[in-house]
């Protein structure tokens, strides 16, 4: 692949890639680390990147394995991540500005809760707007895995929100009703 | 928008079921006001996402400074590949250093070699051979000179064989041994 190609076609990519590891390290620095460190190294294999049906999952698998990686290094994780940190500068603007702050710190909270590939099979798929063939490569996983575990995941999210924040039987009564219909 | 249709899709979206366009008719539904009270869970799950996905707009773009620290990670490759060259540009400098101390070495001993065997003094040979016998005459004459000047020792071993009579003494010596009873019995006296 030329530096042209390479500027072209890889290069735009850094946008995924950053929102992605962002996820992971909590923290812009670390995650901008973790984007240019893929990027020197996928400029050390340009001349292989032809050989992939996908180099953007071949980029993002790569990003989640080292931010894994780093993780496991630094074993402590800051628990505020950036997008949060911009949701209290927007504190209080208005009711539903609350309300909404209310249900991402609470939804957050809980998929923070989740094991790892179903997190990561998660951000992909609703935050990155993947879909499964995609996510397949770029986890490794083979995509009826995936969809069992994205079903586990965000059913896993629900049933949290429901029993933490909402009243039980209201909500159990909910459950029957929509079981019925 | 029909409740029951939204119902139907979010029991395909806790299935991981929809399709990605289901999922955004799902959005759609949960950005605007008229959202019924029987979705107030699945409302709070939509509205996390919805407001993800506008925070992945706000994400920094960072071409410059990934293609900044490409271009600066290649130059870095470059001077490693120099450092190499420097390396190996060092050992062959040591080769040719040994190479040369050796070539010295050895060519000396040859030359010196050289100069023993075959360097001439006189292109005449009977010159040669009259000069070399003059030369060993003179030095068997004076070392004959020498030697006479040695004679004397002669003299010398003359009368160190006269001092063989010593031996003599030394008899006289051993007879002279009883006296030492002379002395124990002298002990005996003084007590």
């Amino acid at each position: 692949m030329t530096a042209e190609a390479f500027k072209k076609d890889i290069l735009p990519l850094n946008k995924k890639l950053l929102g992605f590891a962002i996820r992971f390290m909590k923290n812009i620095d670390d995650a901008k680390d973790v984007v240019q460190e893929i990027y020197v190294k996928l400029w050390a294999m340009k001349n292989e990147l032809e050989k992939y049906s996908s180099v953007e999952a071949l980029a993002m698998r790569m990003t989640r394995n080292l931010c894994l990686d780093k993780i496991k290094l630094k074993k402590t994780v800051p628990l505020n991540g950036i997008i949060r940190e911009e949701d209290a500068d927007e504190n209080t603007t208005n009711e539903k500005q609350q309300e909404l702050n209310i249900a991402v710190s609470r939804v957050k909270d809980a998929i923070e809760m989740l094991d790892e590939p179903q997190k990561t099979i998660m951000q992909l798929r609703d935050i990155q707007g993947y879909d499964y063939d995609e996510i397949a490569q770029i986890t490794n996983i083979n995509v009826n895995t995936i969809r069992v575990s994205l079903s586990r995941a965000r059913k896993k999210i629900r049933e949290h929100l429901l029993n933490k924040y909402y009243n039980h039987g209201r909500n159990k009564n909910k459950n029957s009703i929509r079981e019925i219909l | 928008m029909d409740v029951i249709k939204i119902r139907t899709l979010l029991e395909k979206y806790y299935s991981g079921d929809t399709s990605i366009d289901e999922e955004n008719t799902l959005r759609n539904y949960f950005e605007g006001e008229d959202i019924d009270s029987e979705f107030i869970t699945d409302k709070d799950i939509f509205l996390y996402n919805i407001h993800e996905k506008k925070a992945e707009e706000y994400i920094p773009d960072l071409t410059d400074e990934i293609w900044n620290n490409i271009q600066k990670n290649d130059s870095g490759e470059t001077s490693n590949q120099n450092r190499l060259v420097y390396f190996y540009l060092r050992i062959a400098a040591g080769i040719i250093i040994l190479f040369g101390v050796y070539f010295l070495i050895q060519n000396q001993i040859f030359n010196k070699g050289y100069k023993i065997k075959y360097s001439d003094t006189y292109n005449n040979p009977e010159q040669a051979y009259k000069q070399a016998r003059e030369t060993l005459l003179y030095v068997s004459v004076m070392l004959n000179k020498g030697t006479d000047h040695m004679e004397p020792i002669h003299k010398v071993n003359k009368e160190a064989q006269k001092l063989n009579k010593l031996s003599f003494f030394n008899d006289g010596l051993k007879e002279l041994r009883p006296i030492k009873t002379y002395n124990v019995t002298n002990k005996y006296f003084k007590q």
